[in-house]
């Protein structure tokens, strides 16, 4: 019997070891090779070789405003996007949730979005935004000058937007699952027992569909973190840095800066403060969580 | 509140080309046990989710105390219903499972925990209440779910085969139970099983539907005595009514029928039989018998224990104690009873 125990977790072992080796080369390595070039100052002018500085590189590149200022805007970013997109994808599941005629029209436009990319949604949204062409500005009767783009306002909460629209069916598909997965029958005990449509939706429904709420916030926070590609279309980091998120601050200092020191830094700081947002909604959030089957 | 008449005037119930209802007359009195007895897929649940408004009927009038309430919101019927399913909320407490309704009703705190504790005591919970509906037994969760009706002391109960998840055993101490219960509180109740033996021993009154269609309405006694047609009297009694088509009587016309425990074996009968098997359950014998021949009539036999019941295989001759049924063969319409 030992031996045969021996076998069955040699096999385990060696059937585990590709993925294993895969995660040493694509994620450990990297992530370390990354926390040691944090350790390294990079000379102002290229040729010189770079300086061993060690943790002294991350005290200050931590507390100065060239990484704080991007993850102001990070967060506010990600404030402004996950409420909303859980919020509105959820109210559109719950619309298109009733068995009316057509609504199978509605549940595919309202996932289209899910078939976009980011870099269709920043051009369809560059168009519409474009102070001199664009419709929003005719809507709004504005045209000309910077647009909202360009308004240091405006401009963050404008991508949010394009963000936003461009997670929608995604939010919206996420949703519908989980609204079907609540029993009908629960819903037609609340009903018979007296409680109203929204006394059925929030303490039956919402606490039923927690886990999803919950899924759905922590892949929109990490999401909402790297965002990249909709601040590299639409603005840039600008007007003057205020859509300047730290994703995207990292891809300046490392690309056009070519500062490896300070950009390793930043995506060090990024990766350990996601995996802390993670952990803290895990144990925040797990005893408002209830699990099916759990009991 | 009051216990209420509930009622439906020709209700009939379409779902696309099925007909789930037609034309259903039936109403159950204040504080009245009525029992929907019918095979699945009957339409017994579609009766009453009409009752408790889940359901639309296609037409037809539904009466709670009186009043139409065909426009009335389930949530505004101020009935209590019992799912097959218990449909506890998972993520509640039993104790929050049984108050629902009353938040939902905004009843204040003080009476709220009365009526909880009193209905938890009525049905044995209190031990319970802090569990959540995945931490308790079947037959506990089934309390739960009367609990969580009982407390609000509704105009009428409607119960959808409620006891159909438990155990045998549980389910005939449940059974007891909800006729105590229905004694003590006198509110209507309107309930749905499959099981005749459920439906005999505690209803008032009986309603046997099939196919959408009300068969027949009556106390059991009376279902029993006077089945209205074949499917009633095929379907109330256990083992079901010996059924003679044409065959005996030389008339393809009529159709006879004799209940297992009206025929008598061995005292001189006028039918000739072998006897085929024997089950003894302990309280009585059922034995089955061919009469005429290898290819002949299957009889079931129902006799008391007291009496020993015959070998396989033996030759017995049957005779007939009690009433015979004559059926209409063609529309299965009862014509007598003798
Ligand atoms: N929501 C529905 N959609 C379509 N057909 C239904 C629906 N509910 C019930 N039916 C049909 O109506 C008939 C009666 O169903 P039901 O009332 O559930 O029967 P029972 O409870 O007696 O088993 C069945 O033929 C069933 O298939
Ligand atoms: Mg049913």
């Amino acid at each position: 019997m030992r031996r045969r125990a021996v076998r069955e977790a040699a096999l385990a072992y060696a059937m585990v070891l590709p993925a294993f080796a895969a995660f040493v080369v694509f994620v450990f390595y990297p992530l370390a090779k990354t926390v040691d070039l944090g350790m390294y100052r990079v000379p102002p002018f290229p040729g010189l070789p770079s300086k061993f500085v060690g943790l002294s590189q991350y005290a200050s590149v931590l507390s100065h405003s060239q990484f704080l200022a991007p993850l102001w805007n990070s967060t506010l970013f990600v404030l402004f996007t996950v409420p909303t997109g859980i919020v509105i994808g959820l109210a559109m599941a719950v619309v298109a949730h009733r068995e009316l005629v057509g609504i199978r029209v509605f549940r595919t436009i309202f996932s289209s979005t899910i078939a976009t990319s980011v870099a269709v949604a920043s051009v369809i949204f560059f168009t519409l935004l474009d102070p001199t062409t664009g419709l929003f500005a005719y809507w709004i009767g504005q045209r000309g000058g910077t647009g909202i783009l360009g308004n240091p306002t405006w401009a963050l909460p404008a991508v949010a937007v394009v963000s936003i629209w461009q997670n929608l069916g995604f939010s919206f598909i996420l949703m519908s699952a989980a609204l079907a997965s609540v029993p009908d029958d629960l819903m037609e005990a609340a009903a018979v027992d007296g409680a109203s449509g929204s006394r059925r939706f929030f303490r039956v429904t919402v606490p039923l569909i927690s886990p999803t709420l919950f899924f759905a916030a922590i892949i929109g926070v990490i999401s909402g973190f790297q965002t990249f590609g909709q601040i590299d279309l639409l603005t840039a980091g600008g007007p003057n840095g205020h859509t300047n998120v730290l994703l995207y601050q990292i891809y300046t200092v490392f690309y056009e800066n070519a500062d490896t020191g300070t950009a390793s830094v930043m995506a060090v700081a990024l990766f350990v403060i996601l995996v802390v947002l993670t952990l803290v909604q895990f144990a925040f959030v797990h005893r408002k969580v209830f699990y099916a089957g759990e009991g | 509140m009051e216990s209420a008449a509930v009622s439906l005037e020709a209700v009939e119930k379409r779902f696309g080309s099925t007909v789930a209802l037609s034309s259903l007359t039936l109403e159950a009195s204040a504080g009245e046990f009525l029992v929907l007895l019918g095979p699945s897929g009957c339409g017994k649940s579609t009766a009453l989710r009409i009752i408790a408004g889940l359901e639309q009927p296609t037409s037809g009038t539904v009466r709670i105390s009186g009043k139409v309430v065909n426009e009335v919101e389930p949530k505004d019927r101020d009935v209590a219903m019992v799912f097959q399913s218990y449909a506890l909320y998972p993520h509640l407490s039993v104790r929050k499972n049984i108050e629902f309704p009353l938040r939902s009703r905004r009843m204040p705190a003080e009476e709220r925990e009365l009526r909880v504790k009193e209905a938890a005591r009525s049905l044995q919970l209190e031990e319970l209440l802090e569990r959540k509906p995945g931490q308790l037994s079947g037959g506990q969760r089934q309390r739960v779910a009367l609990a969580r009706a009982i407390v609000r002391q509704p105009k009428a109960f409607l119960m959808d085969e409620p006891l159909s998840n438990l155990d045998a055993r549980l389910r005939v101490e449940m059974r007891a139970e909800l006729v105590e219960l229905h004694r003590r509180s006198r509110t209507t109740v309107l309930y749905v099983t499959h099981d005749q033996v459920e439906a005999m021993t505690m209803g008032d009154r009986v309603a046997i539907l099939r196919g959408g269609v009300l068969q027949q309405v009556g106390t059991p006694k009376q279902v029993h005595a006077r089945p209205a047609n074949l499917f009633v009297a095929s379907f109330i009694g256990s083992p079901p009514m010996n059924l003679f088509p044409g065959a005996l009587l030389d008339d393809p016309g009529v159709t006879l029928g004799v209940r297992p425990e009206h025929f008598s074996i061995g005292d001189g009968g006028p039918l000739r039989a072998v006897v085929t098997l024997v089950e003894s359950l302990g309280h009585e014998h059922h034995v089955a018998c061919r009469i005429g021949g290898a290819d002949g009539s299957l009889v079931i036999v129902r006799l008391p224990a007291a009496v020993s019941p015959p070998e396989i295989g033996q030759q017995v001759s049957l005779g007939v104690t009690d009433r015979v049924f004559r059926f209409d063969s063609e529309s299965g319409q009862l014509l007598e009873a003798t």
